[in-house]
């Protein structure tokens, strides 16, 4: 087990090199590059920006050089020093930018992610075990709903009835008096006052989502032999049920609990928006539109190392929940 | 640096005496009180000696603003609440808050009104521009302002390009201006050629001509050495000196550590949740019973991440004023909820107007360069286009119909060039492509090129733009046999096919209020405009690069040129007529209608707004002229 771990965190190292030289290649794919954009902007506002000032602002964001020098500059900063350059839009470091939304977006995600598994599983394994009855029609249907909805369109229902026939404004993280304050326990709470409604709009697709997995997973397992067998040895149903196929339901959930620190990070993009949360999401979004291409590339890349160590933590929870997998074959 | 830091601690700690425990100490102000000359928040910072008073924070002759649109008004009631897109998005938009130039263009833009400077004087046929500060001005940290600040400026960062090109308004006759410190509150610019025009296009091109000498010696490299203003810029957050000073020099009205002249200054960083600027206690103006301006302690810039979130805030009754962000898309929702959210729409009328169309006259395909250069494809164009169904569906029927031309109350209106060649009438501009010799192909759907080729035109449209619009447009042209392709794409690739001379025909932005402050869309004086690129590239470069114009285009720069040295007068009104005779006739740019309305919101708390029927226009820094200075809580 440990010489598996040792052999794919190393492995980790060229395909995270791998997947960063794809990423500031990604970013520069789209025609023209922040200079050109921010030019478009001063001349939306009027101001005259002639070919000599663009070529100088390139000079100066180093946006001229080729792109293998652009890319070691822009990696060894990163491996070396933690730096990850500087938002042009933002005029400032991208680790100043994304640390500002952190706090906000890592309360929000955890939240979503604990209110998802804690209604999809014991949902799921309901509508499995009393599968077909009216309980289980009932969680079918608004699961189908919520895998159908998309989140966003969620969000502005609920915003237009929250106003129209209660006269809330629900949008945005924070009641206005709180959004500059510095973090306290009032702030806390008026932030625990807000996210029931982006909790439950981002939640609802995944739990949905989840709940199918759970339901059918479960059916799968309850007609095997071993809780047949289980069964008729006269195993306390609840016990029995909660033992064995709970435990080897849970397989394709756990499996994909890695890949949940990405949204995790990021936060849900257009809901935030919709919704008005300043996390990440909108972030990432407006860099890779206005080509602020060390934003949008830290973004990436930071997304990238986490799903290659979420697909390593989602391995070892495997390994360690359900003993039947193997990774080394033996003799061979 | 340290006096700001402390006046920004004191405005801080001012804030909070007042709202903390304070409550009474702002009942003892009344402040409807007409013998109150100061904000109470100011008054009471003065009785406590944190502040000089009045008398020695305002100049010798502040200016007196007495054209309020409902009379004077009070002090107090908060701050006024207004929703951004935080500083990349919307620092123009903040800045047009609170703009303070020396001069300002008039309302009808053709002439400037004093501000900064309470008077211009235009001397030596129109070579020399002397212009008289007022006595005794303070910048918002309570140092003086002199022509010192004016000499800094353009010494230490115009003629050093420190972080903005050299303008060409600055050369005249081929020579650089001079600028000429007088005395401490007196200044002169000096050209070597008649340049009446100058101080309009100042108002333009080169709006403030000054910076804090005593702050700007803190930060520029060259006072304290290039690694002090390396770590200054590295403490700010930025990665070198450059981009430091492009945001503490050219932007600095979002900076909280540069003094300024303006009504109301930032008090904290532009990047929170709440961007808040106070009144700025040394500001100049005052109202006409000698009050100090601004009424309204503050404003404050709530950061969105969309603009839909405002227009759901304003319904809300969450805003007290928003003119950006919100636009014709929103009206009727913004109409419906007016009772609800407690507010007013304002309509201004738009310069801009919609559906400007310009010819790359130099694409790749000289043929099809041939056929836009001819005048008679440009008004067949013109012609095959419905302009009052287009405008009926775009706008709701709120736009005017109209060739791209001066709107009524512009400088040089002239009603037969908004009406040139915008009749719908397919015939006519049939007849105008048969004319041009290019014939139908076999079964009458196409017409054809020169080269036999059908004649195709790809009309690239940014995605940001009303796509809607130019698909009903494409349609129109269809009709007269021009196979019209729109083509929609991002912005970025746009502004680089641009650049490299690929596309065919796009949309323009169009000036419709004044040309003479900056004729960009009609004269070849901009790099980026379609259809004079390759001018102004031969022009700038001295022959080496783009097309030499034709006689006609030449004879329009040369006039413009006339127009901006001749003084206002029967001669100088002849130039002009003559450069709007070539408009009219050339269609530089098709337009389709014009004056739509652009809707701002207010709270009905808010006493002195503006009335509908206001220009909203760069130029003017819109809502700049809702004069902002004068709004006031209703008590």
């Amino acid at each position: 087990m440990l010489q598996f771990m040792v052999k794919r965190i190393l492995m980790m190292i060229p395909i995270v090199l791998l997947i960063s030289i794809i990423v500031f290649w990604i970013i520069q794919l789209p025609p023209g590059d922040y200079v050109t954009t921010y030019a478009a902007s001063l001349r939306a506002m009027g101001e005259d920006v002639d070919a000599a000032e663009m070529a100088r602002m390139r000079e100066a964001m180093g946006l001229s050089q080729p792109f293998h020098i652009q890319y070691w500059n822009w990696i060894t900063a990163i491996v070396l020093r933690g730096d990850f350059g500087f938002s042009f839009e933002w005029g400032s470091r991208v680790t100043v930018v994304i640390a500002s939304r952190l706090p906000a977006t890592l309360a929000l995600s955890f939240t979503t992610l604990l209110f998802t598994y804690l209604v999809a599983i014991p949902i799921g394994i309901y509508s499995a075990t009393h599968q077909y009855s009216l309980g289980d029609y009932v969680a079918t249907f608004f699961g189908f709903m919520g895998v159908a909805t998309p989140n966003f369109l969620l969000a502005l229902v609920l915003l237009y009835v929250a106003f129209n026939y209660f006269g809330v404004n629900l949008s945005g993280l924070f009641s206005r008096e709180f959004i500059d304050a510095p973090w306290s326990l009032a702030r806390v709470w008026d932030m625990m006052k807000h996210l029931p409604i982006p909790i439950f709009v981002i939640g609802t697709a995944g739990t949905a989502g989840m709940i199918r997995v759970m339901r059918s997973q479960m059916l799968d397992e309850i007609r095997k032999q071993y809780v047949v067998t289980a069964r008729s040895k006269g195993v306390e149903e609840r016990r029995l049920t909660f033992k064995y196929p709970v435990r080897a339901a849970l397989n394709p959930i756990v499996s994909t609990i890695g890949w949940a620190l990405t949204g995790i990070f990021s936060g849900s993009t257009i809901t935030a928006i919709v919704l008005n949360l300043q996390t990440q999401g909108p972030v990432t979004y407006r860099a890779l539109r206005n080509q602020d291409m060390y934003l949008a590339g830290g973004f990436l890349l930071i997304l990238s190392v986490l799903t290659v160590i979420g697909t390593l933590v989602s391995d070892i929870l495997l390994a360690w929940l359900d003993p039947r997998i193997r990774y080394e074959r033996k003799g061979s | 640096m340290r006096n700001t830091r402390m006046f920004i601690l004191m405005l801080f700690a001012s804030a909070t005496l007042l709202w903390a425990g304070g409550r009474t100490e702002q009942a003892a102000v009344d402040t409807t009180d007409a013998d109150l000359r100061e904000a109470p928040m100011l008054a009471a910072m003065v009785e406590a000696g944190e502040l000089d008073p009045l008398e020695d924070r305002l100049p010798v002759n502040p200016m007196v603003v007495d054209d309020m649109w409902e009379g004077v008004g009070n002090y107090g009631g908060g701050p006024l609440r207004k929703a951004w897109m935080g500083p990349s998005a919307d620092r123009w938009g903040m800045e047009k808050n609170s703009s303070e130039y020396l001069v300002h263009i008039s309302q009808d833009g053709t002439t400037v009104v004093p501000n900064i400077a309470h008077e211009l004087e235009i001397l030596d046929d129109g070579t020399r521009f002397v212009f008289h500060l007022r006595e005794g001005l303070r910048w918002s940290d309570g140092e003086p302002f002199t022509t010192e600040d004016v000499r800094f400026y353009w010494e230490h960062m115009i003629l050093e390009e420190i972080y903005v090109p050299l303008n060409p308004i600055w050369t005249r006759g081929g020579e650089l201006a001079q600028v000429n410190i007088l005395d401490d509150y007196t200044f002169e610019i000096v050209f070597a050629e008649s340049y009446y025009n100058f101080p309009i296009e100042m108002t333009m091109q080169m709006r403030e001509f000054f910076y804090p000498a005593h702050y700007g010696r803190t930060i520029l490299p060259e006072f304290i050495g290039e690694s002090a203003a390396l770590a200054l810029a590295q403490e700010a957050g930025f990665a070198n000196v450059e981009q430091f000073l492009v945001s503490f020099g050219r932007f600095f009205w979002i900076r909280p550590e540069v003094p300024s002249m303006r009504p109301w200054v930032p008090v904290n960083d532009p990047e929170s949740g709440i961007f808040r600027t106070e009144r700025n206690p040394y500001y100049f103006k005052v109202d006409a019973d000698g009050r100090q301006l601004p009424y309204i302690d503050g404003i404050e810039y709530q950061l969105v991440e969309d603009s839909e979130s405002i227009i759901l805030s304003i319904i809300a009754g969450d805003i007290d004023f928003q003119d950006r962000r919100v636009g014709m898309n929103d009206f009727a929702t913004l109409m419906e909820n007016r009772t609800r959210g407690d507010y007013a729409v304002i309509q201004w009328i738009g310069e801009a107007g919609g559906g400007h169309i310009e010819f790359n006259r130099y694409p790749q395909d000289d043929v099809l360069g041939e056929i836009f250069r001819d005048v008679r494809f440009r008004r067949a164009i013109s012609l095959s286009l419905d302009r009052e169904e287009i405008t009926e569906i775009v706008t709701d029927g709120l736009g005017t119909p109209a060739q791209s031309s001066t709107n009524p109350g512009g400088a040089y209106y002239r009603e037969s060039w908004t009406q040139a060649y915008a009749e719908y009438d397919p015939d006519r501009a049939a007849a105008y492509l048969d004319d041009m010799g290019l014939e139908w192909d076999s079964n009458r759907e196409w017409r054809l090129r020169p080269d036999g080729q059908v004649l195709e035109v790809i009309m690239t449209v940014e995605s940001t733009q009303n796509v809607a619009l130019y698909e009903l447009i494409e349609a129109y042209v269809r009709d007269i046999g021009v196979r019209w392709i729109t083509r929609v794409v991002d912005r970025g690739l746009r502004e680089q096919e641009r650049d490299d001379g690929i596309t065919e025909a796009s949309h323009s932005t169009w000036n419709g209020w004044s040309w003479p402050v900056r004729p960009t869309s009609h004269v070849p004086v901009q790099p980026n405009r379609l259809w004079s690129r390759e001018y102004y590239n031969y022009m700038t470069s001295g022959g080496t690069q783009g097309v030499e114009p034709g006689p006609d285009v030449a004879e329009l720069v040369e006039n413009w040129n006339r127009f901006g040295s001749l003084p206002p007068g029967p001669e100088r009104d002849q130039v002009a007529e003559r450069m709007v005779d070539f408009w009219e006739e050339n269609l530089l740019n098709l337009g389709v209608f014009t004056q739509t309305p652009v809707p701002s919101v207010i709270s009905n708390r808010i006493g002195n707004h503006p009335p509908d029927g206001l220009t909203h226009s760069d130029p003017l820094r819109s809502p700049l002229n809702a004069n902002m200075i004068a709004f006031f809580f209703r008590q």
